[in-house]
């Protein structure tokens, strides 16, 4: 299977898959920490995949989404954005409402907690 | 090699000639930009990035690019 195929199929069998440096419960770099410590606190079940751990994932997945930086989120197979972009939807609550769109189950007074900390 | 802000500027600024541009940090790896410009009107959030991304010209690119980490802040005129 090459990289482009692991990578579909990872992002299509799960609803929400973070691209990230290190693993949710060990992160390597400040950026794929920050995303997933937000789908930590938001109570989000994620398939997370180090990049780190395999070179042809870490390019493959930049070459999947032309997006040339990780962390990634993907929801329902869609690529959803990076660090920045995560952010600033969990602020305005773009975030919530595209895991309710998609059924993902996520704990809304964990997001207001985020948002009344952080406004 | 590292990159200076001012750099960056310049790569922006080749491909968003109207836009506010604000680049900030000197450390030659570690930046945030934010770019204001009207093509970035009515644009989805991956978009306008992925054109910045694109402006840069793969200096962002692997273990190679010259620039590890760069916050973006993408947004259409008020």
């Amino acid at each position: 299977m090459t990289a482009q195929d692991k990578i579909k199929e990872t992002v299509t069998s799960n609803d929400v898959v973070l691209f990230m440096k290190g693993t949710k419960s060990m992160p390597q770099c400040g950026f794929s920490s920050r995303v997933a410590g937000v789908l930590n606190f938001m109570g989000v079940e994620f398939n997370d995949v180090n990049v780190l751990a395999d070179e042809e994932i870490r390019q493959g997945i930049k070459d999947y989404s032309d997006w040339p930086t990780i962390p990634q989120l993907y929801v329902k197979g869609e690529f959803v954005g990076g660090c920045d972009i995560i952010t600033e939807m969990t602020l305005s609550g773009e975030l919530d409402t595209l895991f309710a769109d998609n059924g993902v189950n996520f704990d809304q007074d964990a997001a207001n907690k985020i948002r009344e900390a952080n406004g | 090699m590292p990159i200076t802000a001012h750099e960056i500027e310049s790569l922006l600024r080749e491909s968003f000639p109207d836009a506010k541009i604000n680049v900030q940090g000197d450390d030659g790896a570690h930046y945030a930009a934010e770019i204001i410009d009207e093509s970035f009107r009515g644009k989805n959030r991956v978009q306008p990035q992925r054109a910045v991304y694109s402006a840069l010209k793969g200096k962002m690119d692997g273990s190679n690019g010259e620039l590890h980490a760069l916050a973006l802040t993408t947004k259409a005129p008020e």
